[in-house]
């Protein structure tokens, strides 16, 4: 049905997806596997015309396939249903299926009831229990997932896309889409299929494709194939990195975590970071290892459970008290939920902590000529270029940004640094500048506790490696004692069934 | 960014006192009216100037023209009951700040929107000071000492003209100075990065709505001082033209960002308009379209500029 050969996708000195191979049957479920960054969405997003490939060619049917548009993939039969759900809340399903369509009409009206019956008949040829006449936000997220879903076969689809439809969804709601996925591959359906979940590909693909570093390095038949086999393709050849922070004897717990949730549906996590160790927290996107960083920063409401720094209980939330204590925190959206773009480097450089730049210690009153030479004097220590301390922060470039948000919290009092993604969308220059300061500031005797999707930086950086999968924690180990294959491994593992209600109509 | 598009608010109001004056060189530009101008812009700059802090918050306070008829009425009752000048100013203010301590509490704790919490809280303000004036406009008995603090000169400028300029540099102060102001700042600029670097959200919105709504308690108390008596209605009018005065201002000397200095030059803008054309003899209606072509126009070039660089 779609054969793709030989696709080349650069962004600017970045190849993407390098010569990559792919070919999905008709009626066939085919798995699209690969690491964070191994090209996966990239491969999709040049499928359904959101980017254009540079070299390569594809075919859809026999016929040469080069969608300008994700409406030209669409009226070729090609529809995608993201990770994310797109539906507007207020609307039923069967008015959000017609989002973006042209409305039926009878006598000038818009007809509501035609609407409403052809979208009733789609749901009762998948045989399925939707209630169609609420808004689609009362419904549960898996429901909304298959309102998705339909709404992406309302024409017949040659082709669907699915991006980790599972990934939000419990293992019984799992279960009736992955139904759903393999009636509509025997309806004659081609579909892609990506999922982080191995055990889930191995009990619904019929074919696989693994993607690394934008290369295509295997495919086949699933029942051809074993679990150790597709781990080894994702890992890829035996890896050498330097390991730093090993040699450094870990000093006395700094955070510890026992039996802490980051909300009361999630499983329980116990953690400890000790001083001077650097903890690398590595996991698919939505393993939960953002919103366990934003717990332990105090930032979510609904976290429980126990959580210490240096043996001194804190409160489950309350972001106040984690900075009184000594901990500093950078999440991974620079743009959206780390800096005000909008304001000047100084304002953005000094809003933690405003209270160390006042010209009387006992008026909240800002000593600028303080704060610019405290600044200044900080920025040059992180060797960030700028003009003027007046300028934009949006004038700067990421790196120099993400360096700022890391040393605007530096502090001699400073015991436990939480960095979320710090090195996303940064330069190789500044990397490895980053890379360098957290290794500074270990050295110091702060404790780091990272996340990220780069395995290379995982192992490169961290002293200790932690695993998430599905909100829990699947791998807890020395650096030297876990290999690119077992850390790949621990995030297909899924945490211990809990239990769960007997029955889930969807 | 370019000359015109940073100061360009500036060469505006320049540009309109240079047209009244050519067009009216005998009455305009007589020292004595543009003392004048300053004294009539007094009132609405105070107000403004307290909308300059939510509006740096990224919100907006619609009760401001409720709380200076208040701010009026009650004073005035207060005299009538025989209270001392100090007291009643003190618990007129405080009643004013708690107004909008209260809309910002309820904003921020609940993520209600501002735009509906403050009309709400408007009306209710509205119908309270109805109930105590019973819809009258009340004289009482309003010492001198008071009516002096609304009129009158203080080394050849009016009083009023200084309580403006003592509003700016405070309001000035407290945003660009204090570290509520950079946490006010910081919140309209990007709430969730504001909060996530540790700034608390309640307690900073609850002191940018207390302090708008304060400004207009003290905006109607020297209104009452200047007439000697009180409207239940009396202040209404200064809502939509403080805002207009809050965004004429946003488009000069900073980012888009609302600014104190710029606040004070909308102010200026509307009250050189007012007075430009009715010397002209030009009829209020006029004078209320024009304002609002001025305001549009502003944004516009503002926008137009910003795009270009």
């Amino acid at each position: 049905m779609l054969e793709i050969e030989g696709l080349t996708k650069r962004f600017g000195g970045v190849t993407a997806l390098d010569g990559v191979r792919l070919d999905v049957a008709a009626g066939r479920v085919h798995a699209l596997l690969g690491e964070n960054g191994a090209g996966k969405s990239t491969l999709l997003k040049c499928l359904s015309g959101v980017h254009r490939a540079d070299a390569g060619t594809m075919q859809l049917s026999g016929r040469a396939y080069q969608p300008a548009d994700p409406r030209a993939a669409e009226a070729a039969g090609l529809r995608t249903v993201h990770q994310e759900l797109n539906l507007v809340p207020g609307f039923t399903a069967y008015e959000n299926a017609y989002v973006g369509r042209s409305y039926p009409r009878h006598l000038g009206r818009v007809d509501w009831k035609a609407m409403r019956a052809r979208f009733a008949a789609l749901r009762d040829r998948y045989r399925l229990d939707l209630d169609i006449d609420v808004p689609v936000g009362r419904l549960s997220v898996a429901k909304c997932q298959i309102v998705e879903i339909l709404r992406a076969l309302m024409d017949d689809a040659r082709v669907l896309i699915l991006d980790e439809p599972t990934a939000s969804l419990s293992e019984e709601e799992a279960i009736v889409l992955r139904r759903i996925v393999r009636d509509l591959a025997d309806q004659g359906c081609a579909i892609i299929f990506v999922s982080h979940r191995l055990d889930e590909v191995f009990a619904l693909a019929d074919d696989y494709t693994v993607l690394r570093n934008g290369q295509s390095v295997g495919s086949g038949q699933i029942a051809d194939t074993s679990r150790d086999e597709i781990v080894g393709l994702m890992a890829g050849e035996a890896f050498r990195h330097e390991r730093h922070g090993d040699a450094r004897a870990p000093g006395d717990p700094v955070l510890e975590l026992k039996g802490f949730r980051v909300s009361p549906v999630r499983a329980p996590i116990d953690l400890t970071v000790r001083a001077g160790e650097i903890v690398g927290l590595y996991g698919v996107v939505g393993s939960g290892r953002s919103s366990l960083l934003k717990a332990v920063w105090g930032a979510s409401g609904v976290a429980e459970g126990d959580i210490a720094l240096e043996g001194a209980p804190l409160p489950a939330a309350g972001i106040e008290s984690r900075k009184r204590a000594g901990v500093a925190y950078v999440c991974e959206d620079r743009r959206n939920t780390g800096l005000v773009m909008h304001h000047s480097i100084l304002d953005n450089a000094v809003l933690p902590h405003l209270e160390r730049h006042r010209a009387l210690e006992a008026l909240p009153v800002v000593s600028w000529r303080r704060a610019r030479a405290g600044v200044r004097a900080a920025l040059e220590g992180l060797s960030v270029k700028y003009g003027g301390l007046g300028d934009r922060i949006s004038t700067l470039s990421g790196g120099n940004q993400q360096k700022i948000m890391i040393g605007r919290w530096f502090d001699p009092s400073l015991k436990l640094f939480l960095l979320d993604e710090p090195t996303r969308g940064v330069d190789v220059r500044s990397k490895a500048e980053i890379h360098a300061l957290c290794n500074r500031l270990a050295g110091e005797g702060a404790a780091i506790l990272f996340a990220t999707s780069d395995l290379e930086e995982l192992l490169m950086l961290a002293s200790r490696v932690v695993v998430m999968a599905q909100g829990a924690v699947t791998l807890d180990a020395p650096n030297s004692a876990v290999t690119r294959q077992s850390v790949i491994d621990a995030t297909f593992h899924a945490p211990q069934p809990q239990p769960t209600k007997p029955e889930i109509k969807v | 960014m370019s000359f015109s598009a940073r100061y360009g608010t500036l060469i505006g109001l320049l540009a309109i006192i240079a047209l009244f004056a050519a067009l009216s060189p005998e009455a305009f530009a007589k020292g004595s009216n543009l003392i004048n101008i300053t004294q009539q812009m007094s009132l609405l700059a105070i107000v403004a100037l307290g909308a300059t802090f939510v509006m740096s918050l990224s919100e907006f306070d619609l009760s401001v023209g409720a709380v200076v008829s208040m701010a009026g009425i009650v004073s005035v009752t207060l005299f009538g009951a025989g209270w001392g000048i100090v007291p009643v100013m003190l618990v007129t203010l405080i009643a004013g700040f708690a107004v909008g301590a209260v809309s910002g509490l309820a904003i921020a704790t609940y993520r209600m929107p501002s735009f509906i919490v403050t009309l709400a809280m408007g009306t209710i303000v509205g119908g309270i000071t109805y109930w105590i004036s019973d819809g009258a406009t009340l004289f009482g008995n309003i010492p001198v000492g008071f009516r002096d603090l609304g009129r009158g000169y203080l080394a050849g400028i009016p009083v009023l003209t200084l309580w403006a300029l003592a509003a700016t540099l405070f309001a000035a102060f407290i945003l660009d100075h204090t570290e509520l102001g950079r946490r006010i700042l910081a919140i309209g600029g990007n709430r969730e990065a504001a909060r996530l670097t540790g700034v608390r959200i309640v307690p900073n919105s609850v002191w940018a709505f207390g302090l708008c709504t304060l400004f207009a308690a003290l905006a109607g108390l020297l209104l009452t001082a200047r007439l000697g008596s009180a409207h239940p209605t009396g202040g209404n009018g200064f809502l939509l033209q403080a805002y207009a005065a809050v965004f004429l201002g946003m488009t000069a000397f900073r980012d888009g960002q609302a600014n104190a200095l710029g606040t004070l030059l909308g102010a200026a803008i509307i009250a050189v308009v007012a007075n430009g054309l009715t010397i002209l003899g030009v009829p209020n209606y006029l004078q209320d379209i024009f304002t609002g072509l001025i305001i549009i126009g502003a944004v516009l070039v503002r926008n137009i500029g910003g795009r270009a660089t």
